[in-house]
């Protein structure tokens, strides 16, 4: 039985290379800063040094890009014992990655790519997902993916295959409100009934983040929250009640203070006052 | 194989192709889908190596490095869980794809050498103090069978080209200069001075010397290389002078001797 992951009702943002100093050197108001796990998987050097650095001041939770749960041929062995001892030296919250794949045995696409919602692919998901607890020693959260394609052998809602990964594993969920936008859109689903499909008990952390609008929305998290993520954001806490949230920003990096400013947004939404910053 | 593993193989394939083949059966909608994510394969690559090559782009101009770069991860798909690997054998894609410019294939060398030392493992370097308190009751056969451990992510390899000066030319945009081709190679060794990558050149000799040092091989295995190439009191020499740079620069981690 993996150990449980309490509930965490703070706000925060992802640690960009931009922010370093920042958080170093002044007080943000926030309760945790998440981190790109794969960027620290690193011998020594600078990146790792700035970690240790920011954990003595922040909470801090890992939220990886490679693992490939989605994978049929598996985990990388070399990857999990990486990610381990990352943990064990930073002490995180809690690990996160995605439901998706991003690798074969030959080779890395480095992207998330959908998998197709088939029993069959749940089954692998969830075999992953075991293994890779257990080397970990400890519960993770897994995010919904945004995506632009499904796939003609698709046995089940998106909603439907999270529910049944979330049982089956115990593992708990990073709802993305920005991917279940994206992906409504790009699919034709309705958002609402995603929100309601999901094991809210298993939500623990919210993503926010900006997405490119056209025919098919891209979600790039270069730009500003959308309006019509934020009243989904809202929709979603009407179900989940206070959850972790943060902002995700991967592009066009602003000031600190304007992520900042969209984090008091949601900390508004969510019926709680801004922190102060403490310098 | 099971229809996932296969479907993701043939997700794969249709990714790293150079050109956009739909899938078999495909729908349009499900092709529109998959030419996205085409996209962000190629656009990640490549702006990974971007950031790891910034000088050699620069060099070479921003379009012609974006093709080479496309060209590069065509015929090197990547296979590891990190990006920090897509870099591996750009410097030889380069040297193919400029076999008349050797210096573009230099400057990559150094920065993807850079890039590797950046994450390495830390290490206090020995100081001059510790080195002689190490060696001060050595004799002569301590000294043929001296090991030395090295600094993790130092790297070395000759160079036809001032880099040095083509590096400070990329910092400054200036990059309409020959390529200041040198009369004779020089060694460039690449480490980490702290937290910061960088890279020094000197003389031919120490960049297989230390390559056969960083692999294991004794003092005296590179005593006998210089004798090979000058006199031996000017080997001698040489060899001290080029044991107290490696010092000087922060090289050397650890001394042992251990029998040839």
């Amino acid at each position: 039985m993996k150990p449980e992951i309490s509930a965490h009702a703070g706000f925060g943002i992802g640690l960009r290379t931009d922010h370093y100093s920042d958080f170093i050197e002044h007080g943000v108001p926030v309760d945790f800063v998440e981190v790109i796990s794969e960027n620290f998987m690193l011998e020594g050097g600078r990146p790792l040094r700035i970690l240790e650095q920011v954990r003595t001041k922040y909470d801090v939770i890992l939220h990886g890009v490679s693992m490939s749960v989605g994978s049929a041929c598996g985990l990388d062995e070399a990857y999990l014992v990486r990610l381990k001892n990352l943990a064990e030296r930073i002490e995180p919250l809690w690990i996160s990655d995605h439901l998706c794949w991003t690798r074969t045995s030959a080779h890395n696409s480095h992207d998330l790519l959908p998998l197709p919602l088939t029993s069959e692919a749940l089954d692998m998901v969830c075999r992953n997902i075991d293994h890779a607890q257990n080397i970990l020693g400890r519960a993770m959260l897994f995010e919904n993916p945004s995506s632009y394609l499904t796939f003609p052998e698709d046995e089940m809602t998106e909603w439907e295959f999270i529910t049944a990964m979330a049982r089956r594993t115990g593992c708990f969920l990073l709802l993305d409100i920005n991917n279940i936008y994206v992906s409504a859109h790009n699919h034709g689903f309705a958002a609402k009934e995603y929100l309601a499909g999901i094991p809210h008990e298993q939500v623990r952390q919210i993503h926010l983040a900006g997405h490119t609008p056209g025919p098919i929305i891209i979600d790039t998290h270069d730009r500003a929250v959308a309006d019509g993520v934020w009243s989904l954001y809202k929709e979603a806490l009407h179900f989940l009640g206070p959850v972790a949230t943060m902002i995700e920003r991967d592009g066009n990096i602003p000031p600190l203070a304007e992520l900042l400013d969209e984090l008091d947004i949601a900390r508004s939404l969510a019926g709680c006052e801004s922190l102060q910053a403490v310098s | 194989m099971t229809s996932l593993a296969e479907r993701q193989f043939q997700f794969m394939a249709s990714l790293l192709a150079e050109d956009g083949d739909p899938l078999e059966a495909s729908s349009s909608k499900f092709d529109a889908g998959l030419g996205i994510y085409r996209n962000n394969y190629r656009t990640t690559l490549i702006e990974a190596l971007s950031d790891t090559f910034k000088r050699t782009a620069r060099w070479i101009g921003e379009e012609v490095f974006h093709q080479a770069a496309a060209h590069h991860v065509i015929i090197n798909p990547p296979c590891g869980w990190t990006l920090d690997d897509v870099g591996a054998g750009f410097d030889r894609t380069l040297a193919e794809l400029f076999a008349k410019d050797p210096e573009v294939s230099e400057l990559a060398w150094i920065e993807w050498s850079m890039h590797r030392a950046f994450g390495a493992a830390n290490a206090e370097p020995y100081t001059t103090g510790d080195f002689a308190d190490s060696t001060a009751a050595f004799s002569d056969k301590d000294w043929g069978a001296l090991c030395l451990d090295f600094i993790p992510g130092i790297s070395t390899s000759l160079v036809h080209h001032d880099v040095a000066a083509i590096w400070h030319a990329c910092d400054s945009d200036d990059v309409s200069c020959p390529p200041y081709s040198l009369n004779e190679p020089m060694a460039c060794h690449v480490y980490r001075d702290g937290e910061q990558p960088t890279f020094i050149t000197a003389p031919a000799f120490e960049s297989p010397a230390l390559n056969a040092m960083v692999g294991g091989a004794h003092f005296g295995d590179v005593l006998d290389l210089l004798f090979k190439l000058r006199p031996h009191e000017s080997a001698v020499a040489d060899a001290g002078a080029m044991l107290g740079r490696w010092l000087n620069n922060g090289f050397i981690v650890a001394v042992r001797t251990q029998a040839p």
